[in-house]
């Protein structure tokens, strides 16, 4: 069921707030926010062609056994007794397979927004906009292994069904990309478009290594690194022990470290890991859970865009 | 610092308890949850490895009240020096001699003038303390139970001071400066002004050495006010009834043969004066005769009269002495006799009357004694147990049974008997021979009623009742081969004293021997249950109601004061008798008057000759009164630091710190406990 246009006076007001990570995360059904988050996102890109989007008819093909009885053109078939069926701009035949991590230090939120809270978000976001273009959409929440799997489809009820394992997903864990990247590397060779949305506390060479033969496969990736701004720059006011949320490992830091040195290693870490992703063809954003979920939408869409 | 009970401090031990209870509630310091430790790096110091309490202020006030309590408990006592400590002289403790010899003519005037010279010559501040030297070392009072720099205090203490009736041993004063000076340390210099008698000395030259205690240094310094040369006194020394009679003994100390006049007062009327010479340092009895007694107690007093004779006589205080004259009729005691008219009759009839013991034998046939009359005596005796018949020894054993003692023999009559009435006792034949007498071979002398006898071995025993002990019998004196001959058996509430022989020196000569008059005394306190007062008792002795079978009566000394009311003898029956003179003491039973007499020895006015004074003075000065002084204990030599006691201070802090704490305790329980800070609560924040 479509949800109810909002008023155009109101358009504008809802997309500056609802879109707000915090205000979306508030909303009880996933899918609700998803849908306010695209629509908010949509809205604003109006008829643009640069981003190519649209439900205009762009022709008509031959019914074939799978398609969707939805697109069946029944005045054609009425007129012609031949089933065809309606194609429109912006749909591919293209699937997006979201890879959501959700280890422990995906649970850091000191400002109230967790890390795996925004990723659900967005995933879930992404998940909606994907099965709106008619993509096939798939899920792997993953930590060491890989917890819960629908593989992509643009069945009906896939969309619920990704969005709940989204939403299912809690944090636990080390993160571990080795053994999930290969898994669904075997398993799914389709290509396609990977999102792979973690924190990405891992070492960038050997990240990019395990995400390589994905594009060798053919497959788009797309790296959403998913960072608090208290973990980006922390605020201790005096020595703290801090415990590794993952490994429990506790590290007494200085105020000073926290201040002057963190900040330059982790933008050393993200610079890295930006190269190395660069250098392997592959696509590397990084958000803060403050960041407005318009703009990795928008990313995603140029992303899109640019595959094809 | 000085703690008196330091085991206490061993409670300091429980300050651990808030220490391990602050560091137990102290939170643990919460790690902060972070992404990952990948890219951090360790401060070099662990500092979440320190020690952090919580509540500091009011963790230190628990340790602070825990403290104070131990420490109030060991009593912590504070060296602080005094305004006369500062000036760093010495303590002067003035020591004056007011025995009775102290009140010969001339001696305690020199003595107050030495002890004036040396208040005046106390320095700035320099503190002194008076004190008396009697039957006892006593403290003046009214120049304050302290040491004080109040000269005009301790001048009027000392006019206040008079010679007394007490005899002064000065072994024992030496010996009492320990319990005046208490825990005082420090330079102590002793002025001890005394005539220094030589009746005074100890027995043990060393006992005239002043105890030694740590860290204090005591200098006697002697200073006799005896005179140069020797001074005359005559005394009366003793007063006693014999016969019918009185003597009075006089006696002279240093005096030359002189004719003195002895009066006598009987219940303060003169009844008589005997004159007659006086040896020089000789003695004379003055006997006074045909004297009218009252019945009862009658107060004698000799007393020698100031006439020419006395001349040159430099004490006064013992030229009288009193006694307690008893004229009191005998108490009768039945003496149940088979013969009344038998040796045995007689012996114990001879004895009882010479024995002083108060009671006349009421001589009684057997057959015609009324049974009902038992009860108007406190015992009976009985001469041969064996003459007994049926229902006079069933009355008698009632007798005894409730209460009665009877002291009973075995004559002619009992060896006849199969078994012996009243005890019930079976003979088991006789000891013994005209050939082979026994003698007496044991002797029980835990008991009080043989207490002091002698001449028991010349008892010969021929023929005796061979009879076992009983059990709760206490054999008091038995035979060479352990016959009993003398026995002690409880009969109910009352006793029975059997002696096993008989006393009509048939069987044994025991009724003659000078012992059986002591023992018929003893017999007679004994069984009768009467406490035997003395008639004198010295100055300064205690006296004991117990003695009077009383636990408690009414004293009054020879002023007419009441020294004891009957509450006071209650809790303290014991009195020390102070003044020379009459005592009248009251109790439930009896009224009773003793008599008081300075000691005799305090009559010989004589000092101690020259070279005991340099030998003793020697050996004060060799330092032989004690240890060494120890320095660092006061703070420089002749320094006499105070010991203030600081356990009221330590209550005053523990009080304030209690309502501190309860206070500060209050506030952290009112403290909002601090909101936890994990990101894991935002976790879910989608649900």
């Amino acid at each position: 069921m479509e949800a109810a246009s909002p008023a155009p006076g109101d358009a504008a007001l809802a997309r500056g707030r609802l879109l707000q990570p915090a205000v979306l995360a508030g909303l009880a059904n996933l899918q609700l926010a998803a849908r306010a988050a695209v629509e908010g996102t949509l809205i604003g890109l109006h008829r643009s062609p640069l981003f190519g989007f649209s439900q205009e008819f762009a022709e008509y093909r031959a019914y074939a056994e799978g398609d969707d009885p939805r697109f069946i053109d029944w005045n054609v078939y009425a007129r012609s007794d031949r089933l065809v069926v309606k194609r429109f701009t912006g749909e591919t035949n293209s699937h997006l397979m979201l890879l959501l991590d959700a280890s422990a230090s995906m649970a850091f939120g000191p400002s109230g927004l967790t890390k795996l809270a925004y990723a659900q978000l967005l995933a879930a976001s992404l998940a909606y906009l994907a099965s709106h273009q008619h993509d096939a959409v798939g899920v792997a929440v993953f930590d060491e292994t890989v917890r819960a799997l629908r593989a992509p489809s643009t069945r009906t009820g896939q969309l619920d069904g990704v969005l709940h394992l989204i939403e299912a997903a809690r944090p636990a864990h080390r993160t571990d990309f080795s053994q999930p990247l290969e898994q669904f590397r075997t398993g799914h060779a389709r290509r396609g478009m990977v999102a792979l949305l973690s924190d990405f506390y891992v070492e960038p060479a050997a990240l990019i290594e395990r995400v390589r033969p994905l594009a060798w496969q053919g497959s788009d990736v797309l790296l959403l690194q998913i960072l608090d701004r208290e973990e980006r720059s922390p605020s201790l006011s005096e020595a703290t022990l801090l415990e590794d949320m993952e490994s429990g490992e506790r590290v007494e830091v200085s105020a000073q470290f926290a201040r002057e040195i963190y900040p330059a290693r982790l933008q050393a870490h993200i610079g890295a890991l930006s190269r190395e992703a660069a250098a392997a063809g592959i696509e590397h954003v990084l958000l803060d859970t403050s960041v407005p979920l318009q703009v990795p939408l928008r990313e995603y869409l140029l992303f899109r865009e640019r595959r094809r | 610092m000085t703690l008196l009970a330091p085991l206490f401090l061993t409670g300091l031990a429980a300050i651990a308890l808030p220490l391990w209870l602050h560091l137990r509630r102290a939170p643990r310091r919460a790690a902060r949850p972070f992404s990952s430790a990948m890219l951090l790096t360790a401060v070099p110091q662990p500092l979440h490895l320190r020690v952090h309490w919580r509540e500091r202020r009011l963790l230190a006030l628990r340790v602070l009240l825990l403290a104070a309590l131990c420490l109030a408990f060991a009593q912590p006592l504070w060296p602080r020096r005094t305004a006369g400590a500062a000036t760093g002289a010495p303590l002067q403790l003035i020591v004056l001699d007011t025995s009775l010899s102290m009140g010969a003519t001339g001696r305690f005037a020199r003595a107050r003038e030495v002890a004036r010279r040396l208040i005046d010559g106390l320095g700035p501040g320099q503190r002194a303390q008076l004190v008396s030297a009697g039957d006892g070392l006593t403290v003046l009072a009214s120049a304050g139970s302290a040491p004080t720099a109040d000269r005009a205090a301790l001048q009027a203490a000392l006019a206040g001071l008079r010679p007394g009736n007490s005899r002064l041993d000065l072994g024992a004063a030496m010996a009492g400066l320990d319990g005046v000076l208490g825990e005082r340390r420090g330079d102590i210099d002793v002025h001890f002004i005394s005539d220094l008698q030589l009746t005074g000395l100890p027995a043990r030259f060393a006992d005239l050495l002043p105890p030694a205690a740590p860290a204090r240094s005591i200098h006697v310094l002697l200073h006799p006010v005896a005179s140069a040369g020797p001074q005359a006194n005559w005394a009366v020394t003793a007063l006693q009834r014999t016969g019918a009679d009185v003597d009075a003994t006089v006696r002279g100390f240093g005096t030359v043969a002189r004719t003195l006049t002895v009066a006598l007062d009987i219940n303060g009327h003169e009844a008589g004066r005997s004159q007659q010479p006086v040896a020089a340092d000789g003695e004379a009895h003055f006997r006074f005769a045909h004297l009218l007694l009252a019945v009862g107690d009658n107060r004698v007093r000799a007393r020698l009269i100031d006439d020419a004779g006395l001349q040159g006589d430099a004490l006064a205080a013992d030229n009288e002495r009193v006694a307690v004259i008893r004229n009191t009729p005998a108490d009768p005691v039945p003496l149940l006799a088979a013969q009344p008219d038998g040796r045995a009759v007689s012996y114990l009839s001879t004895a009882l009357a010479a024995s002083g013991a108060g009671y006349v034998a009421e001589v009684q046939a057997l057959q015609h004694f009324d049974a009902r009359t038992l009860t108007r005596y406190r015992w009976v005796i009985v001469d041969d147990l064996g003459a007994l018949n049926a229902a006079l020894a069933g009355q008698l054993a009632d007798y005894v049974r409730q209460g009665g003692a009877a002291f009973v023999a075995l004559g002619e009559r009992s060896g006849s008997r199969d078994r012996l009435p009243l005890l019930g006792d079976v003979p088991r034949g006789s000891a013994g021979s005209d050939d082979a007498p026994l003698a007496v071979g044991a002797i029980d002398a835990n008991s009080p009623l043989l207490a002091g006898l002698s001449g028991w071995e010349a008892v010969s025993i021929r023929h005796l009742l061979r009879l076992s002990a009983q059990p709760g019998d206490r054999v008091l004196v038995a035979t060479s081969d352990g016959t009993p001959l003398l026995l002690e058996r409880a009969m109910g509430r009352g006793r029975v004293l059997l002696y096993t022989g008989d006393l009509a020196d048939a069987g044994n000569d025991l009724p003659v021997q000078p012992l059986f008059v002591g023992l018929m005394t003893q017999i007679a306190r004994s069984l009768s249950g009467r406490g035997e007062l003395p008639a004198e008792l010295p100055v300064d002795a205690s006296l004991s109601l117990g003695e009077l079978g009383a636990v408690a009566g009414q004293l009054i000394d020879p002023a007419g004061h009441t020294v004891l009311s009957l509450g006071q003898t209650r809790r303290a029956p014991t009195v020390k008798l102070m003044q020379s003179g009459f005592y009248q003491i009251y109790t439930a039973a009896t009224e009773a008057l003793v008599a008081v007499n300075p000691d005799p020895l305090e009559s010989d006015l004589a000092p101690m000759s020259a070279a005991a004074l340099a030998r003793w003075r020697t050996a004060l000065a060799a330092g032989e009164s004690g240890a060494p002084f120890a320095p660092g204990v006061s703070a420089a030599p002749g320094t006499e630091p105070m010991r203030v006691p600081l356990a009221p201070l330590l209550l005053g802090l523990l009080c304030v710190t209690v309502i501190a704490e309860s206070l500060l305790g209050n506030h952290a329980l009112r403290k909002p406990a601090p909101a936890p800070s994990s990101p894991a609560s935002s976790a879910g924040a989608l649900r």
